[in-house]
């Protein structure tokens, strides 16, 4: 599958990937974990989920298990707990005793949303190279202005290449116009779209 | 006082590009003892360009596109937070502002992105414009990585190609100021919306 984007003759990882996952078909969940262990098998997870609860993000990168081992700890944001029951939040530690879940409150803005990011990423680049997924760009824009949500995008691949850290950023191309899609490809540094499992290096 | 050639606040525009990502730092002083305004601003000449106004009147018409940071006192009749933000966050323009102030204040309730307890130390006066002039190239620079983000993802051809020039322009710039925020603050400087009611 030439999905990865170590597999375009690039010498070095791209840092900050736009995985665009349609909504249907398309291996997402393989891609996320293999995007989210990296060649360099990397420990230390942050993932941000917005829309499913931190139980599924969670299954999504520990079903992995067998072939790539277990991560040494994850840590979950979980932007939209309130959206959910809270019964479903709590599962998402019960399985996982290496797990920590943050949940962000629904009045915070992306400003509070980066500075609980940047705390974690901080404090995981400080034992190791985190990998990061950010689920999903699609439900940030949900939350708030495309133009706020680039500016933040922006300020996080930053923050993700300074910490040492890879990310990859999950992105349904099925619920926007082109347009945007196109707007928001200038801030990573390689782009995988599954709808053809083409992938492009900026 | 020495006004030396920084001091001339009518240059062309285009200084703001050969600063290798740093625009021409204008800082707006004013506060509501004469004094008080002449000292900070002779103290800022040293490293910016400095306007000073003595009144609300000569604040808001001072502020205008070239003012990366102002000091205001908002004890200043008529120079509330509310109406110096309404004159900066207009046309693409961006300012950060600090409040002059006689003791400290929750910034997070005001419109206000700092302050300054006065009488105020010259380094930290110093340092305080310094960085609120990052947080405002930082914003001013991001806005424009957008627009021309947006703008060519509807280009092709030689237009795509010069636009793509231009955000590699931007990101170049966007990431020699990031080097100096903190994290938590590029984001504040970022995204913050100065949308408080005082």
């Amino acid at each position: 599958m030439s999905t990865k984007p170590g597999d375009s003759g690039s010498t070095e990882t791209p840092m900050n990937v736009l995985l665009l996952a349609p909504s249907v078909g398309g291996h997402e969940e393989e891609v996320c974990q293999e995007l989210l262990h990296g060649p360099g098998e990397r420990e230390h997870a942050l993932l941000v989920t917005c829309m499913e609860s931190p139980a599924d993000r969670l299954s999504a990168w520990t079903d992995h298990d067998h072939e790539h081992g277990r991560p040494e700890n994850a840590t979950i944001i979980d932007v939209e707990a309130a959206a959910r029951s809270t019964a479903a939040t709590a599962a998402g530690t019960d399985g996982a005793p290496n797990a920590v879940v943050e949940s962000v409150g629904e009045e915070t803005d992306l400003v509070g949303l980066g500075d609980v990011i940047d705390r974690h990423l901080t404090a995981l680049a400080s034992e190791g190279e985190p990998s990061v997924c950010v689920h999903s760009v699609s439900d940030l824009l949900q939350r708030a202005e495309e133009n706020a949500v680039f500016k933040f995008l922006e300020v996080l691949t930053s923050t993700v290449e300074r910490a040492g850290a890879v990310a990859h950023y999950h992105m349904n191309p099925d619920v926007h116009d082109a347009e945007t899609v196109r707007t928001f490809e200038v801030l990573f540094d390689s782009v995988v779209d599954l709808r053809t499992a083409h992938v492009a290096d900026e | 006082m020495n006004q030396d050639e920084r001091t001339d606040v009518d240059a062309p525009d285009t200084k703001r590009t050969d600063r290798e990502g740093l625009p021409p730092q204008v800082v707006l002083v004013a506060d509501r003892d004469p004094t008080v305004t002449d000292e900070l601003a002779e103290v800022l000449r040293e490293a910016f360009i400095v306007r000073s106004a003595y009144d609300s009147a000569d604040a808001l018409a001072s502020l205008d596109s070239e003012v990366s940071v102002a000091l205001l006192d908002p004890t200043i009749p008529g120079l509330s937070a509310r109406r110096v933000v309404e004159r900066v966050r207009t046309d693409g323009a961006d300012c950060q502002v600090a409040a002059l102030t006689d003791g400290p204040l929750d910034v997070e309730a005001t419109a206000f992105d700092d302050y300054l307890v006065k009488p105020v130390a010259h380094d930290s006066l110093t340092e305080t414009v310094e960085r609120l002039g990052r947080r405002a190239a930082y914003r001013t620079t991001l806005e424009a990585y957008y627009l021309v983000a947006h703008e060519r993802a509807t280009a092709d051809g030689a237009e795509r190609e010069r636009l793509d020039r231009r955000l590699a322009e931007l990101d170049d710039r966007l990431d020699d100021v990031f080097g100096s925020l903190e994290g938590s603050e590029a984001y504040d400087a970022a995204l913050r919306e100065l949308d408080a009611d005082s």
